[in-house]
């Protein structure tokens, strides 16, 4: 019961907070609403027996990425509203498109055969299964991870540079 | 009635099409990024729905790499706008209509 009530509040905490993104009259007020999106989504991975994901959530996601996001707006000084809105045809067309999407998601979830009730859990080692299987069965995966990050950061050096005029 | 998967996909659906709506009706060029990564993020908490319930860590890793994936091109996405808001001070995206410079 109380697995309801929380699920029903974080749930509603990330929607109103991705209505808000939508939403919201400049980029600032859309940075907040994506803050309260991800700070729910990290409480609902708590809920989901991944404190290790959520905590990479909150200090990834909530503290680096948002951070990053504000930094810029701000700094590039970008935060006054949109010109005029787009075309009736542009804006329905767009709402009606993600709708449809939405619509179809939901019919392959309500007639898959999805998992109704969790089966048994594991003890509190999340950190340790987490690591023997990434150390062991996504290896690969992780030095590539390592390597991509790399090349964003030098991809992030060479754009910063200020162009030598000729 | 207790939790299933299914609630957790039925938000996930709800987050990646608020998403979608975003991405596809804004203008501003911040706001569109900001939709991009939270539809990353309805597809985390499916994947961690998932792994709960099928008592797998593979989602959780999945979400880990995505992650990463997710951080690295914010951040270069964002090193593009910066770049870009040198040569014109633009914020929207139809008016960023000529590939050159």
């Amino acid at each position: 019961m109380l697995e309801i009530i929380l699920f029903a509040c974080f749930g509603l905490a990330a929607i109103a907070g991705a209505i808000w993104v939508i939403l919201g009259k400049n980029a600032t007020w859309s940075a907040l609403g994506l803050l309260i999106n991800f700070c729910a989504l990290g409480a609902l991975y708590i809920m989901l027996n991944a404190p290790f994901v959520a905590l990479i959530q909150f200090i990834v996601y909530a503290g680096a990425i948002v951070v990053m996001f504000l930094f810029v707006i701000m700094f590039l000084m970008v935060a006054r509203g949109e010109g005029e809105d787009r075309r009736l045809v542009q804006r329905y067309g767009g709402i009606a498109l993600a709708v449809l999407l939405a619509v179809g998601l939901l019919y392959v979830g309500l007639n898959a055969a999805m998992p109704r009730a969790p089966l048994p859990a594991t003890p509190q080692d999340n950190v340790q299964i987490l690591g023997l299987t990434l150390f062991s069965q996504y290896l690969l995966p992780l030095w590539m991870a390592g390597v991509l990050v790399l090349i964003g950061m030098i991809a992030v050096v060479v754009l910063a540079r200020r162009r030598r005029e000729a | 009635m207790s939790l299933s998967s299914l609630h957790y996909f039925i938000l996930s659906a709800i987050l990646f099409a608020i998403g979608g709506i975003g991405v596809l009706v804004r203008r501003n060029v911040f706001v569109i990024f900001m939709c991009v990564e939270m539809m990353l993020n309805a597809v985390n908490l499916s994947l961690i729905a998932f792994a709960r319930y099928l008592n797998a860590p593979d989602g959780q890793l999945l979400v880990l790499f995505v992650m990463a994936i997710a951080a690295a091109e914010v951040v270069v996405g964002l090193a593009i706008l910066v770049a870009l808001h040198r040569r014109r001070p633009l914020t929207d995206v139809d008016e960023m209509n000529v590939l050159q410079g």
